[in-house]
């Protein structure tokens, strides 16, 4: 029994010995097509990153909340030290605030009392649907989170994701039930933004780094540091003035923006449904409008 | 005797499961580093953890990480953390053949070689990351972020490593090995 076998073995042996270099090589081609295709958006690769994205979101959902406790917990203990002087400050802000909350309410009366004049349409209300940050970027070379508020909540390609401080990023991959937000810092990002003071337009590119550069800007426009940069709501349909950052320098590496953003305490992310549908977006499915729907 | 094929049925799947160990664990390793820790400041330097798995497997049981799973743990890894799809599996791929043609240089060694090896490759997949992602950006990225990555993985290599060995001996102790 032993002849056969060997001789088997031996004809055996170098065939699987190439098809597992055959495999191989297989699977090195498959991962750099992988690479480049996600150059391109086609359709079957997103379709499969999103059902992927849901596949290992509830990881995520189940080790988050443990390790935003203890992250909340670390950074109580530390804002613990520095009460006294952080009341003090908040004292004055919020007097410095109270200030200006008087001239906003005038401005806001006088704003519509001007637009009843001229009769000009008061912007549509926007939907926002709330998800919670689950994961955040582990690689070096991207600059992105993934939340709990996928196509089922009416998340879509394309829109906004803002906090309370300002615009974070916008939706690049939609599973059902989670998706993945491009922040603005990362290396592939592209904002429309404008100064806010001279209306000066620009585009928002991210280098990876915590403060993304103002490209495409007008030669001699006059740009300076503590400057507001917002949206300009241009080549999409995201509305205009969303607040971004501030131009922190304007230097050899170009004008430099910090995003309003706290890039490390971000827990929850409101995406904004325009329900119109942007250049990078399908039209979006007619769904009731609700004013606002929040995902767990 | 139906006594004994029933015990050798338990003892396969025993033998089974205690061998799907490192692939678990390299699945769980390439999960965790976009675990959310919202530390202050910039912190987002993350050491390449299925990197040293892979290492360890490829030296010490090729048989039971194979390439397709290893091609696998690396889509995993980058879809989870947003990266372009590939780029981790291909470098992964790239350790395990090198290390693979090299693992009897390293087999009952002084962990120092082991470890003066895997920097090596840390290096090397270091540098092929930037590289690849510099030509999918269509400019040279900066060095520091890859350069920090690498030094990270480098430095806590020893403490995974302690956890693989304690691993290793405690789930395959006695399955038989292709030293």
């Amino acid at each position: 029994m032993r002849g056969p076998a060997r001789i088997s073995f031996r004809l055996v042996a170098p065939f699987r010995a190439a098809l597992g270099r055959f495999a191989f090589a297989l699977l090195i081609m498959a991962s750099i097509g992988l690479m480049v295709t996600s150059r391109f958006d086609l359709l079957a690769v997103d379709r499969a990153r999103g059902v992927l994205l849901d596949a290992i979101s509830p990881f995520y959902q189940a080790l988050s909340r443990p390790a935003d406790t203890i992250a909340g917990t670390l950074t109580d203990l530390r804002r613990f030290w520095q009460l006294r002087t952080e009341n003090e400050r908040l004292r004055e802000e919020v007097q410095r605030l109270e200030r200006w909350h008087e001239v906003a309410r005038k401005l806001d009366t006088e704003n519509e009392a001007l637009r009843g004049l001229l009769g000009y349409p008061v912007d549509s209300e926007v939907r926002s649907i709330t998800g919670r940050v689950i994961a955040d970027h582990g690689g070096a070379f991207v600059r992105s989170v993934l939340v709990t508020a996928g196509s089922e909540n009416g998340v879509i390609r394309g829109q906004p994701a803002v906090t309370g401080e300002g615009l974070a990023g916008r939706v690049t991959d939609v599973g059902d039930r989670s998706a993945r937000i491009l922040l603005i810092t990362d290396l592939n990002s592209r904002i429309p933004v404008m100064i806010e003071s001279t209306r000066e337009r620009a585009l928002l590119a991210g280098d990876n780094t915590n403060e993304p550069r103002l490209i495409y800007l007008r030669q001699g426009a006059s740009v300076s540091p503590g400057d507001r940069v917002v949206t300009s709501g241009h080549g999409s349909t995201w509305p205009a003035g969303m607040p971004v950052g501030v131009v922190t320098a304007n230097g050899d590496r170009g004008v430099l923006v910090q995003p309003y953003v706290d890039w490390s305490r971000l827990e929850f992310i409101r995406l904004l449904d325009l329900n119109l549908g942007g250049i990078l977006t399908a039209p979006p499915p007619a769904t009731p409008p609700s004013r606002s729907r929040t995902a767990r | 005797m139906p006594v004994n094929s029933g015990f050798s049925i338990w003892r396969q799947l025993d033998v089974w499961l205690r061998s799907l160990t490192p692939a678990l664990i390299t699945v769980v390793l390439a999960l965790l580093p976009a675990v959310p820790i919202r530390l202050p400041g910039d912190f987002s330097t993350m050491p390449a953890l299925t990197l040293m798995s892979v290492y360890y497997w490829t030296i010490y049981r090729p048989d039971l990480l194979p390439p397709p799973a290893i091609f696998g743990i690396g889509l995993l890894e980058d879809l989870s953390t947003g990266a372009p799809l590939g780029g981790t599996a291909l470098v992964l791929l790239g350790a395990y053949a090198l290390v693979l043609n090299q693992r009897r240089l390293f087999l009952g060694k002084p962990f120092a070689l082991t470890w003066a090896g895997f920097v090596m490759v840390a290096a090397l997949a270091a540098l092929v990351t930037w590289a690849s992602t510099s030509l999918l950006a269509f400019k040279l990225l900066r060095l520091s972020e890859p350069f920090l990555r690498f030094l990270a993985t480098s430095t806590l290599f020893p403490l995974l490593v302690w956890f693989f060995i304690r691993t290793h001996r405690r789930v395959l102790p006695t399955l038989p090995g292709v030293a």
